[in-house]
């Protein structure tokens, strides 16, 4: 068998002290000072009658103070002719000796020398336990010791006693130590994975909650409950209330008590444990728990909220080490919603732009406002439609806003003039898409948006421009936009003509299907519901007319 | 008859080995554990474990190879085996599939999930089980 005494799978301890008792043929005797004993390894039964013995229950009685002693000078005592003892002390026994006084229970070590087979008190025994003295005499013969040896033995046997309970010490020290270095693992863990899995494009919403969860589950406290305050920037979670619990909370309360202690916060800014709820003086408080920790929600040098929560499943008081989990936990989240709200108001600062971009645009042609967004909703809605994935959807809605930004590069007398164009004037109108291909396609995070730009005018069939390309070699974005162009060009009312009908403009598309449109785009467009769309021009309708 | 689930658990890093088995022991398994690859290879064939639970890099032989070994050993073959390994240290794809190993978490892994994959490997792993039941229900 491979022996593995570093490893937690080693011994059971007391055992192995036994096994070794048995293998030097020693006895090991649990005795009690009113002069009971009994034989606890598997010594003969010569060794257990002497034990039981009146003799040497009165001897143990008697002498129980010399035996005690022999726990802490290390010797072996003679109890009895020929019967030696030694005290084994327990942990703890051997550095302050005068505690000794008190004992009432004590393990011994038994030895017998020949003078022990000679003596009455061993014929008083063997009668006694009604054994054959000679047969008692022969079972022994082979376990006796010389009085030098049972001197020897028992400063040994004493060592190694010591030496056992210092093991059992140790290996309770080292459960204790793997319990806390697997708490130490689980929140290291935690923080790995809350550290490397928070992504700013996530609902913060979500986030919030799995987090939560994450820290109910490592922590061990009954419940844990994460408040914020209101803040424009942070839509999804204003005043966000979420409470992980073994048990039932009152949402509301919750809320209550979260909002007075985000007050509270504001003029002591860190973590706080209470060890009695009833000290703080919030109103609510104590209903929740007893045991707790507040640790507040900085974002941006405020107190924005607050996370709390405590009373411990195993009963334990909340410790300083919790305190410092759940404010890294809380550190983290804060960090991340910090940085959400920053990704928000770059992601509304580069919409805001565009959209002003492309109402100066639309704003050239006082036939054409609202245009960009109508036709970027539109291609949004088929793209959506066909099928296609949400990040490329939204991608369509892009396109669609600067599918004219070429128009910037053509002259307002041209765009705007009423009447037939002349073909040179025609032919000026045909660079916007090129025009708006170059303004775009420098600019890293919308060169995936070219395509829709440079082939909104190409036909199905291939009569478009500017490259004349056919069919599905136009790019997809490109086909998408066009159709949408398409059409809300021919429901507004432009300087030439006048608006149409939906049900007219959708028979045209019908009717154009495989020539200037992609035949499936064209059976998906006229499916869709407009409703959006309606929605929108009444939109632009009403800031029209307070503008 | 000791009904407890063995699990094996071989690591050269005896912190890593005391928690594993720690939080194993508490929710009712069985653990042996062995220093190295070797030392778990020679713990098995004594007694063949429910589940291997082991580190990848340890002296003698590593915890692919432990893996391969038990692969090729008809009584060992069939024990389901997970893999704990530092982290950002990139196992083969290859090798993992080859030595069958069902699970691989990095450190510093959470003990609760090691755990939960030990319940789930195990659930997976024990096809006798319905069979027993239709036994009895024949003998009824």
């Amino acid at each position: 068998m491979l022996s593995t005494l570093t490893h937690p799978d080693s011994i059971v301890l007391g055992r192995t002290l036994m096994e070794r008792l048995d293998a030097l043929g020693v006895a090991l005797v649990r005795t009690r000072r009113s002069g009971q004993a009994r034989v606890l390894n598997r010594a003969g039964r010569a060794e257990s009658a002497i034990v039981q013995s009146g003799p040497f229950r009165d001897a143990l009685r008697r002498q129980w103070d010399r035996v005690l002693k022999t726990a802490r000078d290390e010797s072996a005592f003679e109890l009895m002719p020929g019967v030696w003892v030694r005290a084994l002390p327990e942990g703890g026994l051997v550095s302050s000796g005068n505690q000794l006084a008190g004992v009432d229970r004590l393990n011994l070590v038994m030895m017998l020398s020949a003078a022990a087979l000679a003596s009455e008190q061993f014929v008083v025994a063997c009668d006694h336990a009604r054994l054959d003295v000679a047969a008692a005499q022969r079972q022994v013969a082979d376990r006796l010791v010389t009085p030098e040896e049972a001197a020897r033995l028992a400063l040994t046997l004493g060592w190694m006693s010591g030496d056992d309970h210092v093991m059992v010490r140790r290996q309770r020290e080292l459960q204790g130590l793997s319990s806390e270095l697997a708490d130490t693992y689980e929140e290291l863990s935690l923080l790995y994975r809350m550290s490397t899995s928070l992504r700013v494009n996530q609902s913060a919403s979500d986030v919030i909650r799995d987090a939560c969860d994450e820290l109910h589950q490592v922590v061990g406290f009954s419940w844990v409950a994460f408040c914020l305050g209101h803040n424009d920037r942070l839509e999804d979670v204003d005043r966000a209330t979420v409470v992980v619990s073994t048990r039932e909370h009152d949402r509301t309360k919750v809320r209550e008590v979260a909002d007075a202690l985000t007050e509270h916060l504001r003029e002591q800014p860190g973590p706080v444990i209470l060890d009695d709820t009833a000290e703080m003086g919030v109103l609510g408080l104590e209903e929740l728990g007893k045991n707790l920790l507040v640790i507040p929600l900085v974002i941006e040098g405020e107190v924005l909220g607050v996370m709390f929560g405590g009373d411990r499943l195993d009963g334990e008081m909340l410790s300083s080490i919790d305190a410092k989990l759940c404010e890294s936990f809380a550190g983290s989240l804060t960090i991340y919603l910090e940085n959400h709200m920053l990704y928000g108001d770059a992601q509304s600062m580069f919409l805001g732009a565009l959209h002003a971009l492309t109402a100066a645009i639309d704003a050239k042609d006082s036939y054409t406002h609202g245009h960009s967004e109508r036709v970027a909703l539109l291609a949004r809605m088929l793209a959506e439609d066909t099928g296609l994935d949400h990040a490329t959807c939204e991608r369509v809605y892009l396109a669609g806003l600067v599918h004219d930004v070429g128009k910037i590069g053509v002259p307002e007398a041209v765009l705007c003039k009423p009447g037939r164009l002349t073909d040179e004037e025609f032919g000026l109108i045909k660079l916007h898409p090129q025009i708006g291909a170059t303004i775009i396609k420098d600019i890293r995070q919308m060169q995936d948006l070219v395509p829709g730009v440079l082939y909104h005018h190409e036909r199905y069939d291939g009569r478009g421009y500017p490259h004349g390309l056919v069919g599905e070699d136009i790019p997809i974005f490109g086909r998408l936009i066009g159709l949408a162009d398409a059409f809300d060009a021919m429901s507004s009312h432009r300087t030439y003509r006048k608006a149409l009908d939906l049900e007219d403009v959708l028979e045209e598309i019908r009717r154009c299907a495989g020539a200037q449109f992609d035949p499936r785009l064209a059976e998906a467009f006229v499916a869709m519901d407009f409703t959006p769309f309606h929605q929108l021009i009444a939109r632009h309708e009403r800031l029209k007319k307070t503008a | 008859m000791n009904d407890k689930p063995l699990v094996l658990v071989c690591d050269d890093e005896s912190h890593i080995v005391h928690v594993v088995s720690l939080k194993l022991r508490n929710a009712g398994y069985e653990v042996q554990t062995a220093q190295d690859g070797a030392e778990g290879l020679e713990l098995a064939r004594q007694r063949t474990p429910d589940l291997l639970i082991t580190d990848y890099q340890m002296p003698r032989m590593n915890g692919v190879e432990l893996c391969a070994a038990f692969r090729e050993d008809a009584a060992l073959a069939k024990v389901p085996a997970m893999m704990l390994t530092a982290r950002g240290f990139r196992l083969d794809p290859l090798e993992v599939r080859r030595a069958r190993i069902a699970e691989v978490l990095s450190k510093p892994f959470s003990p609760r999930e090691v755990l939960s994959k030990v319940q789930e490997l195990l659930a997976a792993n024990r096809p006798d089980q319905p069979e027993d039941e239709a036994a009895i229900e024949v003998a009824a």
